[in-house]
């Protein structure tokens, strides 16, 4: 599923490329972030994770028309550490593990307000590889590694200091796009497949260089 | 072909469709009886009494150690046990290419990995490995993504094997099945039943469905097409040979009528008939947990899918543009 994923990705950047390439200013964009991630599904669990990655973006403007267009490509990586949840049904204390790598491609516009500030919009696709382990009274009752298809939105401001540095905050909003019946971890917890209904939110500060 | 595209080529073309591909919820019925002292070999007599138990089940394949050919069910459910109040958990791990699908021949023991946890606030009140059961496939929906469904019947004896918790636990009569159940996917997807053949769904592509041959050969019921000895032990009535029932030490021979050996010497053994994938007769050594590898193998590789014919130039549609614009553009840079 991910190779193919990726190819489609491939097409977009090579095919849409050279349309972003305009006079001036810079064309490149490596921007590392990190920041704090949160789990919008799986009810059961109040995980709050750390997230951190980087986005390639290559990109320009049109001539008469403020907005910049950036293809970005992001990898992230989120951590959710050992969460011990409680499960009612038999008062004991279950201890989840979750982590996520992300790749995810789309489209930055980049509009400027006033003076070095400007505002970022994301929207992309990509996939998402999760790492899932479940403990409980000292027994591993599962581990699973999933591929998901997301969509991922994010907005954010973006303060450029120099020509070659910006830094900035972005919120991102990332959701499964794919049917899912459920979760087997949230099953064990003793939540329903409402519970399970998957998505997550990340605000990170950017730190990025031009070129 | 240049070196660098051909490694390209298999790096993109590692998406192998999956068998199983299940990822549901579901249920669980059986009944159950505890015994606190003593370990039961065979299974008892139901009272008539008896409570039949409901609980709830999740089914993913991705958990499971047979790889994504299989399935991993976890069951839970309240109880009162020996030891009081409890939470009985049963983690059933099945290799679905094993399985025949007449739900009348149990699967072969290599394809089976069972185990029964009790747990009550944070403690372990009962582990128990399988020392006697059997599992009936009675439906399977293959798909390549999250969406097969299966449906089944299991009986099992559970103990302690290093001796630490006395007693056994009793599983009669059992079902597990998912929600959506086979039954309801084959309506949505229009598949008319095939009564036994394994059902393969792939509607990743161009939206059609496509159905496998009958995977199961001759483990564990039918004839052993071959007599070459891969599913000796095997070949007598199906509904009756169970393998290594009774047998927790590992195939003493007790149950099936065609051969003390119902289990010994099946490891990778025989399947000289190839093709549909016969020989699904694990067994192996100690208590039945070993398990053909490469009759696995075999098994799985002897799947053909019919459908489209441009299957095979649509599943890699994406990577054949790719690297045509990737040569395109190499041969533009030249020029």
């Amino acid at each position: 599923m991910f190779p193919k994923r990726l190819s489609y990705l491939m097409i977009f950047v090579f095919v849409l490329i050279p349309l972003s390439v305009s006079a001036g200013g810079t064309h490149f964009l490596v921007e590392p972030y990190t920041g704090v991630t949160f789990n919008a599904g799986y009810t059961k669990e109040d995980a709050v994770g750390l997230e951190t990655g980087a986005v390639l973006a290559v990109g320009g403007k049109f001539k008469g028309f403020p907005p910049r267009f950036y293809l970005y490509l992001k990898a992230s990586q989120s951590f959710f550490g050992s969460d011990d949840v409680f499960v009612d049904e038999r008062q004991s204390t279950g201890c989840v593990r979750r982590s996520y790598t992300g790749v995810v491609g789309g489209l930055r516009t980049v509009i400027p307000l006033f003076g070095y500030l400007r505002l970022n919009l994301e929207v992309g696709a990509g996939t998402m590889f999760s790492q899932n382990k479940y403990i409980e009274s000292g027994r591993k009752l599962a581990e699973y590694e999933e591929n998901l298809t997301v969509v991922d939105f994010g907005a954010g401001l973006n303060l450029r200091l120099y020509r070659w540095l910006s830094v900035g905050i972005m919120y991102d909003y990332r959701f499964v796009a794919e049917d899912e019946y459920g979760d087997m971890i949230t099953t064990i917890l003793g939540g329903s497949v409402t519970d399970a209904e998957l998505g997550w939110s990340s605000v990170t500060a950017t730190l990025g260089f031009h070129f | 072909m240049n070196g660098r595209y051909f490694i390209l080529v298999l790096i993109m073309g590692m998406s192998f469709p999956a068998l199983a591909g299940i990822d549901a919820p579901g249920s669980i019925h059986f009944h159950w009886l505890a015994e606190g002292e003593t370990v039961l070999e065979e299974y008892p007599d139901l009272p008539p009494d008896a409570e039949r138990f409901r609980g709830r089940a999740y089914f993913n394949s991705d958990a499971s150690n047979f790889g994504s050919n299989g399935v991993l069910i976890w069951g839970g459910f309240d109880l009162v046990g020996p030891a009081g109040r409890g939470y009985g958990m049963l983690l059933l791990d099945l290799d679905l290419t094993m399985a025949p699908l007449d739900g009348e021949t149990p699967m072969p023991h290599g394809a089976i990995r069972a185990e029964y946890l009790e747990t009550w606030e944070d403690e372990l009140l009962f582990e128990g490995e399988a020392i006697v059961g059997d599992v009936w496939i009675i439906d399977v929906l293959f798909h390549q993504d999250d969406e097969g469904a299966v449906e089944g019947d299991f009986a099992f004896i559970f103990a302690d094997p290093t001796g630490a918790d006395p007693g056994c636990r009793v599983f009669l009569d059992g079902q597990f099945f998912t929600d959506p159940s086979p039954g309801k996917l084959r309506d949505k997807y229009h598949v008319p039943d095939t009564h036994g053949d394994a059902t393969y769904i792939d509607t990743s592509c161009s939206g059609d469905i496509y159905y496998v041959d009958d995977p199961q050969g001759c483990d564990c019921g039918g004839e052993d097409p071959d007599a070459s000895g891969g599913c000796e032990g095997d070949t007598a009535d199906g509904s009756d040979c169970s393998g290594c029932e009774g047998d927790a030490g590992g195939c003493d021979g007790g149950g099936c009528d065609g051969g003390g050996g119902g289990c010994e010497g099946d490891v990778g053994g025989g399947c000289s008939g190839g093709g549909g994938g016969s020989c699904g007769g694990g067994g192996g050594g100690g208590a039945c947990a070993g398990g053909g590898g490469g009759a696995c193998a075999a098994a799985t590789a002897g799947v053909r899918a019919r459908g489209a014919p441009l299957r095979g130039v649509m599943k890699f549609f994406p990577e054949i543009v790719v690297l045509m614009f990737i040569g395109g553009m190499r041969r533009r840079l030249r020029g």
